[in-house]
C-alpha cells in the first residue's frame, strides 16, 4: 500500500514540550488556593483499626479524613468487565488495612509541610491480626479471612478461604488427548511479582466548585472510567465531574483506570473546598500496584512426530490485598497460554488467592508475559526433546491464517487475518544465525553463548465477534476549521508510545491532509466521547479505528461541500495533500485544473453559512487481531559469576500496517528493556514475617536494569512483517505489550542452549545461574563417581 | 522527617566549637546524599546538622612532602576529575562507579568515609591504599590509619566533637627510579551496573620487583561488618612470584577471610564465591597495569 503519511516519521506533537520540560504533568498543576495532601498508610500487613485520635492533626488546622468520613460504597479501580464480574472489594479509604501501605486515612493542609506535620499527628490504635505473604497460607483453613465478602452485580458475595476467584475451562477430553499422547511433559513455572517502574508516580489535583461540581486532574489511562466512578462514589451526576487529560508519565498499567489516590483527593478536596493536590512519593507508589504473580503447571501430551495432542494448565495467581481482575486475569491467562497452539483438547484450571501484599494489577501484557514464559519454555523444552527445530515444532503446531484464535481466552476469540508469524520466524532466524547455533549442553570454558528464541503476541484491544465479559469501544469528535486545519477530539491517553501521534497521522491519511495541520485536542471528560481506557494494546487499532470512522464520515462531508462548489460529481473527488500549500486539495483526477483546498472551501461554508463539517462518531472494533511478536536473543554467560550478557537482541513485530515507524522501534526496544528487567533481574520480595517489601519501597533495591547494560542500538535489530489487518484502520493492529511478553522465554531458552540447563523461575539472576551451574557440575561429578565405582567393582570382579 | 535546627559556620572554629557545644545529637552535613535519605527514614534523628559546605578549610587537594592531603569536603566527582589523583587507579575506579553523577556531584569523601557503611564505595580503595585519616576537635587534632577509623556497620572512632579534617595518601610514582612500580585496581559487583549498592567490592593494591609481588593489600566491602582487610589472602602473595597458583589460592583464602551475611541482594554464600572471582581478578588487571 502506499500511503501519504502512514509509514513516514515526524516530530512528535507533544515532543518538545516533553523534551523541555514545559509538559503538564498532575504534579505541575497549580490552582489558586490549593491545599496539599498527604496519605497515612498502614505499616501492617493485616490489621484493624481500634481508633484514630486526630485531635492534634486537626489543631494544626488540617482537614483530617479516616473510614468514617468517606462514602462505604466498595469500588474495583477498573471497570472494564461488566457488571456480572465486576469484584468490588475496596473504599475510598480502608475499614482495615490488607497490605503494608494501604491507605487509612488523609490529612489536607495548606502547605505540604503542614500536612506532613498533621500526618504525623494522627495517633492510631491498631489490632494486629495474622497475615499472609504465601497463598497457600491464606486458603489453609483457619486462615484469617483478608475480605469476608465482596460486591458482585449489586449484591455481596461472601469469600471463602481466601480464594477471590476460581475458573475453569474445558475443551474436547483431555484424558483422551493424553492417551494418544506417545510423550507428556509436566513443568512449573514460578514468575515474580514485579513493580510498574513507571516515571511518574500516581498523583492527582482535584478542584470543587461552589455548584457541586469537581474538576479533576489524574493520573490514569482512561479518563471517562475515572470519572463515572467518582460520579458513583461521590453520588454526582456525571455532567458535573469533569476529568481532564493531563500528560502521563508512563504506565505500563499502573494506573488502569482510577488510581486508589484519586478519590482520596476527591474527598479531601470536598471536605477541604480548596483545591486539594496529592503527589505519590516513590515508596507510596511501589506499595500500590505490582505484577500479577503465578504459579503455572503446565502438562502437554505430543505424538512422536511432534503433533501436541493435549493441554492440561494449571494457574495459580497472588491477588494481593485487593481484586483489581483476577476474573479477567484467569480468562487471559488460558488464553495467553493456549491461543498460538492448537490443543485438540484443553483443560485450564485457574485460581486466584487473596495475600496481604500490594493488590497485583495488569502490568505491560496483563499475565501474558508469565504465559508465554511457561508455553514458550516447554514447547523450546519439548522440540528439543523430541530432536526437533523449535522453529519447526511451533509452526507444526501453529493455528496459523483463518484459524480460530483464543486471544484473551475462551470469552474472546478472533479469526486470524493477518499472519506474519511464519515471515518474522523466517527473517529472524536468518538476521541471529539460528542454523550456526551451538549445540546446547555442549560447551565449556569460561564464557557460554546461546541462543534462544520465542513467539508471543497480544490482541489488539479485548472487542471480540461476540459480545465479551469486557468492555471495549472507542469514540472520536473531527471537525475542520475555517482554515482546513482538522481538530481530532478524542478520549484516549497516550502513555508516551505515540498513540495520539498515530491518530492524528490515521486521519490526516484518510483526509488527504499534511499532519501538521491535524491537531489532538485537549481532552476531558465533558467535551469527548467515550473511549474505554487505553490498555490491551487497543490504541492504534480501536482508537484509531473510531477516529478514522469518524474521519470517513467527515470526508463525505468535505466531498459533497466540494462538489456543490466546484460543480462536479461528490463521487468523482479525490483529496491530497499540497505540501507547497499546506493544505488538502480537492480536485477530480478527469479535470484537475478545477480544484479546491480545504481551506478555501471551509471558508465558503461559513461565508455562505452552511454549517461546519464535523462528525462524531462510536466504534466496537470486533476482531481483536493478535499482533505477533517474535524474539531472537544471544547472550553469553560468565560461569564464574553468573553473569549474562545481552550480544544482540533480534526482534520481529507483525503489528499490520506500521503507523509510526521510530515509535514502533521505540516499543519494540522497550519491551526488551522491560523484557530484561522481568527475565534476570527484577524481584520485589516481601518479607514474610513483617509483610513488608524486602526494599521497604526504597528504589535502591528495587532495581530495573541500567541503560549501561542495554545491548547498544546497532545490536537491537528490528524487523517487520509485510501484513495488512483487515479490519484495522490502513490495516493496522497494535504493538505495546506484545513487544515485550515473549522476553523472558527467549532469554531462558538462550540459556538452555549456552549451558544445558533450564530456568523455570523468573528471574533468573546471576546467583540463581550460579548455583544451577555448581548443582550441575556436582551432578556430573556424582555420576561419573558412580561410573568409577562402577568399573572398579566390575574390574574387581574381573 | 523531623524538624532540626540548620547551622552553617563558615569557619572550620565555628564548625568545632558549634560540635563541642552540643550533645551527642548534633550532626555534620557533608554532600548530604546518605543524611537526607537517613533522615526521612527516620535512621537518623539529629536536633541540630552542622552544614560544612561553607568552610572553606575543608576543601582542596593539595600534594606536598610526598603526599596527597584530599580535604573532606572533595566530591566524588573531584577524584575523577582533578589529575593529581592519576596515581590512584582504585580510587577513580570506584569513583567512577560511585552511585550516579548527581549524588558523585555532591557527596563527598569524608562523608563516605563518616557513614561507616560496610558497602561504601570508596572504602576498599582508600584502605588499599593505606590512607590516613585527621580528625580534628577544637582541643586536639590526630591522624590515625584508616583501618583503625571503623569499628562496626555505621560506628568509626570519631567523637561526636569530630571532624573529619582530610584525608591522606603516599603518593608514589611508576617514574620514580627510587621506588618500585605500584598498581592498583578496583572492582563493585551490584545487581546492575549503574547506581547499585555493591553486593561485594574488592580493591587491591601490588608493588613490583622484577617477577615478585613485593607487597600487596587487598580490601573487602560489604562481605563484613566494616570494610576489612584480607590479610591472610595477602601473605600467600607478599614477595611471591606471581603464579596462577598464588593467585587462586589467596583469592581461595579471603572468601573465607570475610564473614558476608545473606540480605534481599544476595545469599552470604554467593558473596564469598565472588570475593574469590573478583580478588583473582583485580589483582590480575593490576598486575597487567604495570
Amino acid at each position: 500500500m502506499n500511503y501519504q503519511i502512514l509509514g513516514n516519521n515526524y516530530q512528535r506533537k507533544d515532543g518538545i514540550g516533553k523534551v523541555t520540560g514545559s509538559e503538564t504533568y498532575t504534579s505541575d498543576v497549580i490552582l489558586p488556593r490549593m491545599w496539599h495532601a498527604r496519605v497515612l498508610r498502614s505499616p501492617y500487613a493485616h490489621a484493624r483499626i481500634i481508633s484514630i485520635d486526630q485531635t492534634a492533626a486537626k489543631a494544626l488546622g488540617a482537614v483530617v479524613l479516616t473510614y468514617a468520613d468517606v462514602p462505604h460504597l466498595k469500588y474495583n479501580e477498573r471497570i472494564v468487565s461488566i457488571p456480572p464480574h465486576l469484584f468490588r472489594d475496596r473504599t475510598v479509604l480502608a475499614d482495615k488495612a490488607r497490605h503494608v501501605g494501604e491507605a487509612v486515612a488523609a490529612v489536607a493542609a495548606p502547605t505540604e509541610q503542614l500536612a506532613e506535620k498533621a500526618l504525623r499527628a494522627l495517633k492510631i490504635e491498631w489490632e494486629i491480626l495474622p497475615h499472609y505473604t504465601d497463598p497457600a497460607d491464606a486458603q489453609s483453613e483457619n486462615a484469617e479471612p483478608i475480605h469476608d465478602a465482596v460486591l458482585l452485580n449489586g449484591e455481596m458475595k461472601p469469600i471463602e478461604n481466601n480464594v477471590a476467584v476460581a475458573r475453569t475451562v474445558n475443551v474436547g477430553n483431555v484424558d483422551e488427548g493424553f492417551e494418544h499422547a506417545d510423550f507428556i511433559f509436566e513443568r512449573e513455572y514460578l514468575t515474580s511479582r514485579i513493580y510498574h517502574a513507571q516515571m511518574e508516580t500516581k498523583s492527582c489535583v482535584c478542584d470543587p466548585a461552589s455548584d457541586g461540581s469537581i474538576t479533576v486532574y489524574p493520573t490514569t489511562q482512561s479518563i471517562h472510567n475515572t470519572r463515572q466512578l467518582l460520579g458513583e462514589i461521590f453520588n454526582i451526576p456525571l455532567h458535573k465531574v469533569n476529568v481532564k487529560r493531563v500528560a502521563i508519565g508512563g504506565t505500563f498499567g499502573s494506573s488502569i483506570q482510577m488510581n486508589s489516590i484519586i478519590p482520596i483527593c476527591v474527598a479531601l478536596a470536598l471536605k477541604a473546598k480548596h483545591p486539594v493536590k496529592l503527589v505519590s512519593t516513590r515508596e507510596e507508589d511501589m506499595y500500590d500496584h505490582v505484577r500479577y504473580q503465578t504459579k503455572l503447571k503446565l502438562k502437554i501430551g505430543v505424538t512422536r512426530d511432534g503433533k501436541i495432542t493435549a493441554g492440561h494448565i494449571q494457574a495459580l495467581a497472588d491477588v494481593g490485598g485487593h481484586n483489581i481482575q483476577a476474573y479477567a486475569l484467569l480468562s487471559v491467562l488460558a488464553g495467553w497460554s493456549a491461543s498460538l497452539y492448537k490443543f485438540p483438547h484443553l483443560r485450564f484450571e485457574g485460581k486466584a488467592v487473596y495475600t496481604n501484599k500490594t493488590p497485583s494489577c495488569a502490568m505491560q501484557g496483563f499475565g501474558n508475559p508469565q504465559a508465554t514464559f511457561a508455553m514458550e519454555s516447554l514447547t523450546d523444552e519439548i522440540a528439543h526433546e523430541l530432536e526437533l527445530d523449535p522453529i519447526e515444532f511451533k509452526l507444526k503446531n501453529y493455528v496459523g491464517l483463518g484459524g480460530t484464535f483464543w486471544g484473551q481466552g475462551p470469552s474472546v476469540q478472533s479469526i486470524i487475518r493477518s499472519d506474519g508469524v511464519p515471515q518474522l520466524l523466517h527473517d529472524g532466524a536468518q538476521k541471529i544465525g539460528w542454523r550456526a547455533r551451538p549445540k546446547a549442553g555442549t560447551q565449556t570454558g569460561r564464557y557460554r553463548h546461546g541462543i534462544g528464541m520465542a513467539r508471543g503476541f497480544h490482541t489488539s484491544g479485548a472487542g471480540a465477534p461476540k459480545p465479551g465479559e469486557v468492555i471495549d469501544y472507542s469514540g472520536a469528535f473531527i471537525k475542520i476549521n475555517e482554515d482546513g486545519t482538522v481538530d481530532v477530539v478524542h478520549a484516549m491517553m497516550d502513555h508516551g508510545g505515540g498513540t495520539l501521534e498515530a491518530i492524528a497521522k490515521i486521519v490526516a491519511e484518510e483526509l488527504g491532509v499534511p499532519i501538521e495541520n491535524v491537531g489532538i485536542s485537549p481532552a476531558d471528560t465533558l467535551t469527548t466521547v467515550y473511549d474505554v481506557v487505553t490498555h490491551a494494546t487497543r490504541g492504534v487499532y480501536a482508537g484509531g479505528g473510531a477516529a478514522h470512522k469518524a474521519a470517513l464520515k467527515v470526508k463525505q462531508q468535505i466531498f459533497e461541500y466540494a462538489s456543490r462548489v466546484l460543480e462536479l460529481q461528490a463521487d468523482s473527488l479525490v483529496i491530497e495533500p499540497d505540501y507547497e500549500l499546506r493544505q488538502g486539495v480537492i480536485y477530480c483526477p478527469n479535470f484537475p485544473e478545477r480544484r479546491i483546498t480545504l481551506g478555501a472551501l471551509a471558508k465558503q461554508l461559513q461565508i455562505n453559512s452552511w454549517g461546519t463539517m464535523a462528525a462524531v462518531e462510536s466504534l466496537r472494533q470486533v476482531n481483536c487481531p493478535p499482533a505477533f511478536v517474535t524474539y531472537f536473543i544471544d547472550l553469553t554467560v560468565d560461569t564464574e559469576t553468573g553473569h549474562v550478557t545481552t550480544n544482540r537482541a533480534v526482534i520481529g513485530s507483525d503489528c499490520g500496517t506500521v503507523v509510526n515507524p521510530a515509535m514502533a522501534i521505540g516499543q519494540l526496544e522497550g519491551g526488551l528493556s522491560k523484557g530484561v528487567g522481568y527475565a534476570l533481574v527484577e524481584d520485589n520480595q516481601w518479607d514474610a514475617q513483617t509483610g513488608q517489601l524486602t526494599s521497604k519501597g526504597f528504589w535502591i533495591d528495587g532495581k530495573t536494569p541500567a541503560i549501561s547494560e542495554a545491548p547498544f542500538n546497532e545490536n537491537i535489530i528490528t524487523h517487520f512483517s509485510d501484513t495488512y489487518e483487515p479490519s484495522g484502520p490502513f490495516g493496522a493492529k497494535g504493538i505495546g505489550e506484545a513487544a515485550t511478553n515473549p522476553c523472558a522465554a527467549a532469554y531462558a531458552n538462550a540459556l538452555y542452549n549456552a549451558l544445558g540447563i533450564r530456568f523455570t523461575e523468573l528471574p533468573i539472576t546471576a546467583e540463581k545461574i550460579l548455583r544451577a551451574l555448581n548443582a550441575e557440575e556436582n551432578r556430573e561429578a556424582r555420576v561419573e563417581m558412580r561410573e568409577m565405582e562402577a568399573m572398579a567393582v566390575m574390574q574387581a570382579a574381573e | 522527617m523531623r524538624e532540626f535546627d540548620l547551622l552553617q559556620p563558615k569557619t572550620l572554629n565555628d564548625a568545632l566549637e558549634a560540635l563541642a557545644q552540643n550533645n551527642a545529637t548534633i550532626r555534620p552535613l557533608g554532600g548530604g546524599t546518605d543524611m537526607l535519605v537517613d533522615l526521612r527514614a527516620r535512621r537518623v534523628q539529629p536536633d541540630t546538622l552542622v552544614a560544612l559546605q561553607g568552610v572553606n578549610e575543608l576543601r582542596g587537594v593539595t600534594r606536598a612532602n610526598g603526599h596527597l592531603h584530599v580535604g573532606a569536603s572533595t566530591t566524588i566527582a573531584e577524584i575523577l576529575k582533578n589529575p593529581l589523583f592519576a596515581p590512584f587507579n582504585a580510587l577513580r575506579q570506584a569513583a567512577s562507579v560511585f552511585a550516579n553523577p548527581m549524588i558523585r556531584n555532591s557527596a563527598t569523601i569524608a562523608g563516605n568515609i563518616g557513614s561507616a557503611s560496610p558497602a561504601g564505595d570508596m572504602l576498599p580503595p582508600l584502605l588499599a591504599l593505606n590512607a590516613q585519616i585527621e580528625l580534628v576537635s577544637r582541643n586536639e587534632t590526630r591522624v590515625m590509619p584508616l583501618s583503625e577509623f571503623f569499628l562496626g556497620p555505621r560506628k568509626t572512632a570519631k567523637r561526636a566533637d569530630e571532624l573529619i579534617s582530610s584525608i591522606q595518601l603516599l603518593v608514589t610514582s611508576n617514574q620514580s627510579p627510587v621506588s618500585n612500580p605500584q598498581s592498583s585496581a578496583f572492582y563493585k559487583l551490584g545487581l546492575r551496573q549503574a547506581d547499585a549498592i555493591s553486593l561485594v567490592s574488592v580493591a587491591v593494591w601490588l608493588e613490583r620487583d622484577g617477577e615478585k609481588i613485593r607487597d600487596v593489600r587487598i580490601a573487602l566491602g560489604a562481605v563484613a561488618p566494616r570494610p576489612m582487610r584480607a590479610t591472610r589472602a595477602e601473605e600467600i602473595l607478599r614477595g611471591q612470584i606471581f603464579s596462577e597458583t598464588n593467585l587462586k589460592e589467596s583469592a581461595r583464602i579471603a572468601s573465607t577471610e570475610c564473614s558476608p551475611i545473606s540480605d534481599l541482594r544476595a545469599s552470604a554464600d554467593y558473596r564469598r564465591r565472588m570475593i574469590a572471582v573478583y580478588v583473582r581478578r583485580m589483582i590480575e588487571q593490576a598486575w597487567q597495569h604495570f
